[in-house]
């Protein structure tokens, strides 16, 4: 059994953003959303930013930033009794009462990301897949653990029956059905790469790499399947009678949930789609732009702005700028809340290392002795982060050639103040 | 230059694993890491199929078209790379590659992302070819000495196939003549938006 222990990462926040303007985006990530739920209002998206965020739907605002995870948040869920659950690239699993600043309850770290969470009919449990294969389930009462090895390698899907049979799908080729207690029920063979898993009206829709959307009844036989594209599908949602599938294109297919028969297609044009979620008049798509647009179930026509500002355009055409383009998925320049999955470089030279408010840096960090400038972040470039910040979560990388360091620091001189 | 491509040929497949295991071998892949594995569908059952997959190093690759930082790259031969220089260890290649290939070290604590590995099609990285640092990164370069990928030389049942896409495809198709059978070419499509046609 997990039991929650000191909690060393949480930023809580109020209100990021205001907006006025029912069906307008919904701003606030800084990388790429990897999950999103809908109900009753209110949505909920986790992102490569590490943070959660819980939206109100009606005014577009950010009500509440959680920050816990450490990476990327890849799994959100709403919960009965006013409580929200988060997964992340850590392993852990958080349960947290909506408004409070520390979750009511988290796992341990553990050895594989979240891929996907579930919550069970009735909210007493909520199931958890992993990329190793595993699932577990989660009471939400007594918050005991019980897992079982559903697939060999990564679960790419979960999803609860009507009538409390789990579902998932790995890329073991394999749907498994499980009873409420984790015993395997019912097993089938995919013919493809399976890449997402939601329930539609009791029946298993499933998402492919092949391109093609296939329904499946509770005990693993195949009823329609529709072949929506040749690029990957990756996300899919359902919602009374309505399924979308997204592909990596940042196509949007709008379905029945009956036949799949087409109903409107979207191009999103926010990189690839990586989560979806369906109410009864809007679906939502969360990009790899960071943002979360909307879109009519009816129509297919955008809710809200069609010309959302693009963040961070900071291309001057300079060699500097082509080097930064794989900085700018971790840090952003802009000056105030716009830490992502690392801190804001905005008037970075001059700061002691470790220092930028609102930034939760790792112990390693903190301890280091540096103040950035144009030469100590040419040596972070030229040694990498894990000779020269050792410890940091920064992902190792290294310029090699000096005439790219160079380039970045001019960059950063011209474009961080 | 060739344009180079797998096929797995599921009918003679024999789930034997000798390709994950030469592969494993060959590049002293870290614990944790598969770059092939074989995956049997209706185990146990009639119609019963194996396949080896691995990057199949498609034409249009999903990966680099949803790779945040651009660390993907495509080679003379057709053989997509990617630079781990670059590599943020983000993931979202996993999520996008239609056959499972890219894979992550575990490390103890997810905070720290470990950088992608994936198949090469024994063929490197961007450092030097046959460098002790390319060995190091990426594993070894046989296409620099003239070699075709060791799973598919190790292949006792020549099911897994490896070369130049017509010659390997010309190859299946007279297979399946002569026995008069054949599932397809596995992943063919998605990976190159064709099929063997016989």
């Amino acid at each position: 059994m997990a039991t929650v222990t000191a909690l060393r990462r949480l930023a809580c926040c109020a209100l990021l953003l205001a907006g006025p303007a029912a069906g307008q985006d919904l701003l606030g990530h800084g990388g790429p959303v990897g999950a999103l739920a809908v109900q009753d209002g209110a949505a909920l998206s986790g992102a490569f930013d590490t943070r959660s965020i819980l939206w109100d739907m009606h005014s577009g605002a950010a009500q509440l930033v959680q920050r816990f995870h450490e990476g990327n948040v890849t799994a959100v869920a709403f919960l009965p009794d006013n409580r929200l659950a988060t997964g992340g690239q850590d392993g852990r699993i958080a349960v947290w009462q909506v408004e409070a600043r520390e979750p009511l309850f988290a796992t341990p770290h553990g050895v594989a990301p979240v891929a996907a969470l579930s919550l069970a009919p009735g909210g007493a449990a909520l199931a958890a897949g992993f990329r190793d294969g595993r699932i577990a389930l989660l009471d939400l009462d007594g918050f005991t653990l019980t897992d079982v090895q559903a697939h060999q390698g990564r679960l790419t899907g979960l999803g609860y029956l009507p009538d409390a049979r789990l579902v998932s799908a790995g890329e073991d080729l394999r749907l498994a059905v499980h009873d409420g207690g984790l015993q395997l029920v019912a097993r089938a063979d995919l013919p493809d790469l399976p890449n997402a898993l939601t329930i539609s009206e009791g029946r298993v829709a499933v998402v492919f790499a092949e391109g093609a959307l296939r329904l499946y009844s509770p005990e693993g036989a195949l009823l329609p399947e529709r072949f929506l594209t040749d690029r990957p599908l990756i996300a899919v949602a359902a919602h009374r009678g309505t399924v979308a599938a997204a592909a990596i294109d940042g196509t949007v297919w709008l379905l029945e949930g009956a036949d799949l028969a087409q109903r409107v297609m979207v191009s999103a044009g926010q990189g690839p789609v990586w989560s979806l979620a369906l109410d009864d008049r809007a679906l939502l798509t969360g990009g790899g732009d960071g943002t979360i647009r909307r879109w009519s179930i009816a129509t297919g026509e955008r809710l809200g702005r069609a010309d959302t500002p693009a963040p961070d355009d900071y291309d001057d055409g300079s060699r500097g700028a082509e080097v930064w383009r794989a900085c700018a998925v971790c840090h952003s320049l802009d000056p105030g809340d716009n830490n992502r999955a690392g801190p804001t470089l905005h008037a970075i030279f001059g700061r002691p290392i470790g220092t930028e408010p609102g930034y939760d840096y790792s112990q390693a960090l903190r301890d280091l002795d540096i103040i950035w400038s144009p030469r100590t972040v040419a040596e972070l470039f030229e040694h990498g982060p894990e000779a020269y910040t050792p410890g940091s979560r920064m992902p190792e990388q290294r310029l090699p050639d000096p005439r790219d360091r160079a380039a970045l620091v001019e960059f950063l001189e011209r474009q961080a103040h | 230059m060739a344009r180079m491509k797998f096929l797995c040929d599921a009918d003679r497949c024999i789930e034997c694993n000798a390709c994950v295991t030469a592969c494993k071998n060959e590049h002293e892949v870290p614990w944790g890491i598969n770059r092939r594995r074989v995956v049997t569908i209706n185990d146990g059952l009639p119609g019963e199929r194996s396949v080896s997959m691995a990057c199949m190093h498609c034409t249009d690759a999903p990966c680099a078209a949803v790779c945040p930082v651009s660390c993907f790259y495509t080679t003379a031969d057709a053989v997509v790379l990617h630079n781990k220089d670059t590599c943020i260890g983000c993931g979202y290649c996993s999520y996008a590659c239609p056959f499972g290939a890219p894979q992550y070290p575990q490390m103890a604590n997810f905070g720290t992302r470990g950088k992608m590995d994936k198949c090469t099609y024994c063929s490197g990285g961007p450092e030097a070819d046959l460098s002790t640092v390319e060995y190091q990164k990426y594993g070894a370069n046989r296409l620099a000495e003239g070699k075709l990928p060791l799973c598919a030389e190790m292949c006792s049942t020549k099911a897994l196939l490896a070369g130049d896409g017509d010659i390997i495809a010309d190859i299946y198709r007279e297979r399946v003549v002569t026995r008069g059978y054949g599932s397809g070419a596995w992943g063919w499509r998605t990976a190159y938006g064709e099929t063997v046609s016989v």
